[in-house]
């Protein structure tokens, strides 16, 4: 078989290839792609501690699961009427899980299933004086509220309960909203000019579902609000407000990118078909990227895809290089492609090793980014050194005066006799790198990456002051082979909690152990609560004048799981194993609280993902050295050591160059801006390569790698306009890493030709 | 709501007994001294608990409620919350900050005091027999509280008796005397049991 007919074959084969992915791709994006905005899905894979992980997974699942509505008027029917509009809306369209809501109610049953067990039940204060013998402190209390007239003077509770430890028990139990009260049966507070009622849910299907995100804002939107105010408080809104922030800027910078790139090629080559065939490419490579992400992974997250839109950037450095040969008198299209494949290639297969080294980094996004990149890459790259050969009519012709202006630009600086400006602007890049570097910061905080909806978080933050509510950001995950041992775990870390508390660290803390407390400390309390009685209800008999009967034969312990507290949204699932601080004032002494106690962690997940980002950042820095290493070797097995490394040091240095230059900016170095630098240097090689591949700063050459430079500015550099602060930095650092790669790219053109 | 209901029904109370007055009562910068006796019925005891003590109530500050029969102990309602001494010890306290609902509390005594009775109206049906105003709770107050009926009695402008009749069956009467308005502002051991700090 000749060379040809194999050549024909490989292409004809491609086309069956393309033709089966654009059938299958077809086919998803015709019923609908799973796109998801799921920030846990961005995290890494790679966490040695699977314990930790699962818990901070279900946690975070179980708590952005839930959906909170303050609804508000000044007139109270009119509130009323709206949030059990709402509610039952939610419900019918299947957005929420059907809820008993009646608060009055549950806080009713909780009393009937707890006042049985009373012996058992005891404060915390009151617990803490009967184990200093301060029986005498309780005994005050008791008769002061006999006679009180504000206090809990039922007398059936008073027969049962003399001393009122179970009203006690029940006044120090945590309250998580404590500006709210129980109206109507629901959640109420009142500002003094609106009413407002509480609606608490919990969603029936992920909030970072784009799909179920569509079917609840469509249902919000249409819901007739006026003449109520609305209050939100989840993270549904968050989610959908950051996801639709990101579909719009992917298809604004993606389009606007595309547009520019069509507006060049049009401008350069003056033709149709250059613009199609490119298209063609890119339409090839991103299809090939999303079939192969459908194939892989169960969803898509929109941060891969808004990652790979900017594929079209590299992409289209194939078909630029080709279509630039027009300019050098090739006339056939097979003498083109021979004239740049060793330079497509060789730059595709660093490219590939550049972005194959962000797949090494264990964070999901970034490996379904690196597989839509490289896959997509592959299929532009087959479809320009198999199909353009056979689609390509251009005619060779002159190169406008622009493009020969552009050489003189970027070749400027690499004439023999420029050597004084050379050593200038080496001296004047050293300087800003020296100042840079004196500036440079180095921030990992995940805070700096949040880019929350300000319309969101005042509603948030009003909902809050209204309410009392406090964000649960961090909580203790506890491990036990048992419910006992659990609420043992839990009790230990509440006496470390409680001494944190008097301290001002943090404001309380929610455990099911404080409703239910383990069986041996019910039995404790127990025996504490008879001791009282029998030393201390002949006094409080005396006094009063009152026949107390002593209350101590009861014996029976109160079981979390009969207590009914599952089936509260506080305690439900995964939260049955959690301990939440309220209100902390200093997350790294609250996480000291489970030192030592075996079972017990602490998880912080901002601080943990910051933490967890600068652990990533270093391992991005070390691909980094690994991808230069390599492609190092690379080049020298095919240039020499000298042109090897004269291929080499252009990247290079555009990387390094690259965080300093940012730190004038005031741009700190972080995992994103790594992980930018390593695409630099991947792109910055391409350039170099092209430039290696000729021995004369040959206009077709030169135009290509400048039409490439544009491109890839075009869409990566215009990232850098996105209000996502990862995104901005990530395009920025792309901007500055690119612009001196092609300025530097020259240096890699053969010493004694570029003379 | 189980916890702070028998605080609304005593603040509605004494609500009630400044909003009866064809005028407010006391204005801001004034304060009533009096005393109190109070029969306490509960059901299954024989006997009624009696107490009796002074009552003070300054508009804008709070109110202090001191038995000094059988048994001393102070009970002072101020902006900050509600504590209650005995033997100059605290042995209970609930502040605004733990329960902010205390201030709504609060408000509708504010109001009740300065002759508003918008506030009131909201969980009272008022119905007058003669010199004494009869106040059922409404059934759609909103608020699950154990109060059923109050029977408040007027005399030369000032209420000289209050019963409370609560769901369970449970009775107060409490009779006031020696009632007097003057200028002078709360002593300072008052203004000091209003804010928490133990005589």
């Amino acid at each position: 078989m000749t060379k040809t007919r194999r050549r024909t074959g490989a292409a004809w084969l491609w086309l069956m290839v393309l033709l089966s992915i654009w059938s299958y791709g077809g086919w998803h994006v015709a019923n609908g792609l799973p796109l998801d905005s799921d920030l846990l899905y961005l995290l890494p894979s790679e966490e040695h501690d699977l314990q930790a992980q699962r818990a901070w997974e279900l946690m975070m699942a179980e708590l952005s699961s839930r959906f909170t509505v303050l609804v508000g008027h000044e007139q109270e029917e009119v509130a009323l009427r709206t949030v059990q509009q709402l509610q039952e809306g939610l419900q019918n369209a299947g957005l929420i899980v059907q809820v008993d809501q009646d608060w009055s109610s549950s806080a009713k049953q909780l009393a009937k299933v707890l006042f049985p067990y009373r012996m058992g039940l005891l404060s915390e204060s009151d617990r803490h004086l009967l184990l200093q013998h301060q029986k005498e402190t309780l005994l005050n209390r008791a008769i002061g509220q006999l006679y009180s007239p504000t206090g809990i003077v039922d007398s059936r509770l008073l027969s049962k309960d003399p001393f009122g430890l179970f009203a006690s028990f029940l006044l120090q139990l945590p309250n998580p909203a404590k500006r709210l009260t129980i109206r109507n049966g629901w959640l109420h507070t009142h500002d003094g000019a609106q009413h407002w009622f509480m609606l608490n849910g919990r969603l029936t299907q992920s909030p970072y579902s784009i799909r179920f995100q569509e079917q609840f804002m469509h249902f919000w939107q249409a819901f007739p609000k006026e003449p109520a105010a609305l209050l939100r408080f989840a993270a549904l809104f968050y989610a959908q407000s950051a996801a639709s922030q990101a579909m719009h800027e992917a298809s604004t910078i993606g389009t606007l990118g595309m547009i520019l790139t069509i507006i060049l090629i049009l401008m350069v080559f003056r033709a149709i078909r250059p613009l199609g065939l490119t298209i063609f490419a890119i339409l090839n490579g991103m299809m090939c990227g999303l079939v192969i992400c459908l194939l892989f992974f169960d969803r898509i997250h929109t941060a891969a895809l808004l990652f790979g839109s900017t594929l079209v950037g590299v992409a289209v450095d194939y078909c630029l290089l080709y279509f630039a040969t027009s300019f050098s008198h090739h006339p056939h299209p097979e003498a083109r492609i021979k004239k740049v494949f060793a330079g497509i290639s060789f730059g595709m297969l660093t490219t590939v090793l550049g972005y194959t080294c962000l797949a090494v980094a264990p964070f999901p996004g970034l490996r379904q980014g690196a597989a839509f990149s490289v896959a997509g890459l592959l299929a532009s790259w087959l479809t320009v050194v198999l199909w353009f050969p056979r689609l390509d009519n251009l005619a060779s012709r002159n190169p406008p005066s622009i493009l020969l202006w552009l050489r003189d630009l970027i070749m400027w600086l690499w004439q023999t006799d420029r050597h004084r400006a050379r050593v200038g602007l080496a001296l004047a890049l050293l300087l800003l790198a020296v100042v840079g570097g004196r500036q440079l910061e180095v921030n990992d905080s995940i805070r700096r990456y949040q880019q929350l909806s300000a319309t969101l978080q005042a509603e948030q933050k009003q909902l809050q002051q209204l309410t009392g509510l406090s964000e649960i950001n961090q909580f203790f995950w506890i491990s036990a082979d048992n419910d006992e041992q659990l609420l043992q775990l839990q009790e230990q870390l509440g006496d470390r909690l409680r001494l944190m508390r008097a301290s001002g660290i943090l404001d309380d803390w929610l455990s099911i152990a404080r409703f239910v407390p383990s069986a041996q400390r019910q039995s404790d309390n127990q025996r504490l609560n008879a001791q009282l009685q029998e030393s201390t209800l002949p006094q409080l008999q005396a006094i009063s004048g009152l026949p107390f009967a002593v209350q101590s034969n009861q014996t029976d312990l109160l079981a979390a799981d009969q207590s009914g507290l599952f089936a509260w949204p506080i305690f439900s699932g995964a939260k049955k194993q959690a301990v939440f601080p309220i209100g902390v004032q200093d997350s790294q002494r609250i996480g000291q609280a489970a030192n030592d106690l075996p079972g017990v962690m602490h998880i912080d997940p901002p601080s943990k993902l910051s933490a967890l980002l600068a652990r990533y950042r270093y391992r991005a820095l070390w691909l980094f050295a690994i991808a230069a290493t390599l492609t190092g070797g690379l080049l020298v097995w095919r240039y020499g050591w000298r042109g090897g490394l004269s291929t080499l040091l252009p990247p290079l240095l555009a990387t390094v160059s690259t965080p300093l230059l940012l730190a004038l900016l005031h741009i700190p170095m972080g995992f994103f801006t790594s992980i930018a630098l390593v695409l630099v240097f991947s792109i910055g090689v391409d350039y170099a390569i092209f430039c290696a591949e000729e021995s004369l700063p040959d206009i077709a050459m030169l135009a290509g790698i400048w039409l490439a430079a544009m491109t890839a500015l075009f869409s990566f550099g215009l990232l850098a306009l996105s209000q996502t602060p990862a995104v901005q930095e990530f395009g920025l650092t792309l901007f500055i890493g690119i612009t001196l790669s092609l300025f530097l790219a020259p240096w890699a053109m053969h010493r004694e030709s570029a003379s | 709501m189980m916890r702070t209901a028998p605080l609304l029904l005593f603040l509605a109370v004494f609500g009630v007994i400044t909003v009866l007055q064809a005028e407010p009562l006391i204005k801001e910068g004034e304060i009533l001294r009096g005393r109190f006796l109070m029969d306490r019925h509960l059901q299954g005891f024989n006997k009624p608990l009696r107490s009796e003590g002074t009552i003070v109530i300054a508009p804008g500050k709070g109110l202090v409620w001191k038995t000094e029969k059988p048994f001393p102990a102070i009970v002072a309602i101020g902006v900050q919350g509600i504590h209650q001494y005995v033997n100059n010890d605290k042995t209970f306290s609930i502040t605004t900050n733990q329960f902010p609902f205390l201030n709504t509390l609060r408000q509708l005594f504010e109001q009740a005091l300065t002759g508003n009775e918008a506030g009131l109206e909201r969980y009272f049906s008022l119905q007058q027999e003669g010199n004494t105003a009869i106040l059922d709770k409404r059934p759609d107050a909103g608020i699950d509280w154990p109060l059923k009926k109050l029977l408040v009695r007027r005399n030369q402008g000032f209420v000289e008796s209050v019963a409370l009749f609560k769901e369970n069956g449970d009775r107060d009467e409490i009779h006031f005397l020696e009632q007097t308005i003057t200028l002078a502002s709360p002593t300072s051991e008052e203004l000091q049991l209003l804010n928490g700090v133990a005589p």
